[in-house]
Order: structure tokens, then sequence, then C-alpha cells
């Protein structure tokens, strides 16, 4: 498995990418972001089998919106390159606060993506994706934003199009 | 390595293949893969955890009786910087470990444990592998833990596993 080689330094780049841009389209709910990293025919299976994934990631916009902010920490990635075609595993931390009854609630998700991804043209990009759970951690938000640190430091992350990123703020 | 290598690809391509070790070790020790661990050292590499200092081959068995004890870990590995100097290289890899313990009172705890990998790098063969790993602690959090996930009735959901039974297994190998 995985194992780097000199021809496949473009590629190994190429697919990290896109492996990237799938965590900036989700946390900025970036609908054109979060569509260039699949082809047409991709399919995605977080635990409820398969669905096409440019219809999912237009359903799971509208969710991710409605919490209060997100952020898809990606750490290790294995990629395995096969001619045109590519298995990946990436570790993700994902940090979710949502509103609740009893308040603003932490969701801290750790897991892997599994991927298959093909290269067509000159332009990697995912055709499956399934979603492991690893471990999960819930309660109260202990998010703060206000006092003498957290105070100071203005810029908060936002959605499309009002992030930092979108307005050069 | 070939001669006609871009000396900026070469170092690209050194980079790579050191942190793709860091990503196979982490990999390695969460599946409590034995062998994927034994495979990332050189056969006379050493290791420093702190509460383990010796030979990498002894530290296998050692680290393997730990994660026996527990019920799940993820090593995230964050920033990687590697200094590449010929055949040898050094690395600093950040890391973010979760582990879920058995209290032994019913729950489990969630113990976060965060800190850096030394790692020493030697090329030896055309093949890189960890010579020295050093296990550099910064922080650590412990709290009771909050999983609430049903893993016996989620058909259809993939939870993480220990040895081949994890589904990335049957990934890299095509399925």
């Amino acid at each position: 498995m995985s194992k780097v080689v000199p021809e496949q330094v473009a590629d190994r780049l190429a697919i990290m990418d896109v492996l990237n841009r799938y965590a900036r389209g989700i946390d900025r709910c970036d609908l054109a972001v979060l569509k260039s990293v699949w082809w047409d025919d991709a399919l995605v299976d977080y635990g409820t089998g398969d669905a096409p994934a440019l219809g999912w990631s237009e359903s799971v916009l509208p969710a991710l919106g409605a919490m209060r902010r997100t952020q898809h920490f990606l750490g290790n990635m294995l990629i395995d390159i096969d001619g045109d075609s590519a298995a990946a595993e990436t570790y993700c931390r994902a940090w979710h606060e949502v509103d609740s009854p009893a308040g603003p609630q932490e969701m801290d998700v750790g897991g892997r993506y599994l991927d298959r991804l093909e290269k067509r043209g000159d332009e990697w990009r995912l055709l499956h994706r399934r979603y492991v759970l690893d471990w999960s951690r819930n309660c109260p938000s202990t998010a703060r934003w206000d006092g003498p640190l957290y105070g100071t430091l203005k810029r908060h992350g936002k959605r499309m199009p009002d992030d930092p990123l979108y307005t050069g703020d | 390595m070939a001669a006609d290598l871009d000396p900026r690809v070469a170092l690209l391509l050194d980079k790579m293949a050191c942190t793709e070790l860091v990503h196979r070790l982490a990999r390695g020790i969460d599946r409590c893969d034995a062998d994927l661990v034994r495979a990332v050292f050189h056969p006379d590499a050493t290791d420093d955890h702190g509460m383990y200092q010796g030979t990498a081959a002894d530290f296998v068995p050692w680290v393997m009786e730990v994660l026996a004890g527990m019920r799940r870990t993820q090593h995230m590995i964050g920033n990687v910087l590697i200094e590449v100097d010929g055949d040898k290289a050094q690395g600093e890899a950040y890391f973010i470990a979760h582990h879920h313990i058995p209290s032994g009172e019913g729950g489990d705890n969630f113990m976060v444990a965060a800190g850096r990998y030394l790692d020493r790098f030697e090329r030896r063969d055309g093949e890189w592998k960890i010579s020295h790993r050093h296990a550099v602690y910064d922080w650590s959090t412990a709290v009771p833990s909050t999983d609430m996930w049903d893993r016996a009735n989620m058909p259809g959901y993939a939870f993480g596993a220990r040895g081949h039974a994890d589904p990335s297994y049957a990934h890299f190998n095509g399925a």
C-alpha cells in the first residue's frame, strides 16, 4: 500500500488538494467548491448506503448551514496510486457546534474517509467516498468569543460569502 | 534516485516519503497492526516514548500491550516539518492522539494527548525508514467519554476497528 514514487509526485499533490478542497467546501458551505471534488457519477456512503455525490452535496449544505459552525480538520493522508486510479485514507477530526433546546452543543467526531479517486484527462476527482466513524465527544459547548484573549481576536470563521476568505477582510 | 531528477523534485519526494512513514506508523498503531508498525522502522531503530526507551523491535510488543488496554485510538498528525540532509532526515510531526480507555467503573475515559514526534529518518538501499522516534508531550486532557454511538445497532455505518476487520484493509486491497 501507499508508497511514494518519483513519477507520482504531481498526482499525489493533486489528490491531496482535492481532499483538502472537500473540507473547504463543507466548512464554508461553498457548493461550487464542494461539487468540484466529485466526478459526475461519484457516490458517497456516510453509513446510509451509496448516494450520488452531487445530489448529496446539495442536500448536506442546508444541514451544515443550520449548525453554528464546523471545522473538518484533516490530518494523515495515505494515498495508493495505481495509474489513473487511487485509493486513499484520510484522518478527520470534525468539530461541530449546534443549537439545541439545552443551549449550544459541541459534537467532535473522529473518523476517516476511505476514498477512491480517478484521473480523467489531467484532473483527479473523487469517485467514491466511504466514511468510517472512530470516536465522538458530545457535550455542552465551551466555545468563548469574549474576554481578555478571545475578545481581541475579532476575525471569526463564517460561511460563504461572509468568511474573510471571500471578503478579504 | 534517478540522477536526472530536478533537485527540487528530489527534495519533495524525500519529504513525502518521510511524511508517509509518519502516517503509516499512526495507521499501524491505531489498527494495532504490529507488522505495519515494524515495517516503518530500520532493524536497528530505537524509540523513546518516555515510559518506554529502547529498541523499536521491543517497542512493538510493548505498545501492542498498552493498546490492548484501550478500546480505540486515533493518532491525528498535523504539521510535519522534514529537513533532509543526503540520506538522513529529521522530522517534527505534531500529533493529537485520542484514546478511549475503559475506566473500570462502567464508562470509558476519553484521554487526549498532544505533542510532537521528533523522528530521525535514514535512506538505506534507496528506501527511507525511521531510525529513531522520540515522542515529546505538550498537553493533555482527560474527561469521561461522551461517545454515544450504539455500534452494535447501527447497520450500514462503518466503525473503526483494530486489525484487519477495519474497512481500510479491504479498501486498500481494491474492494
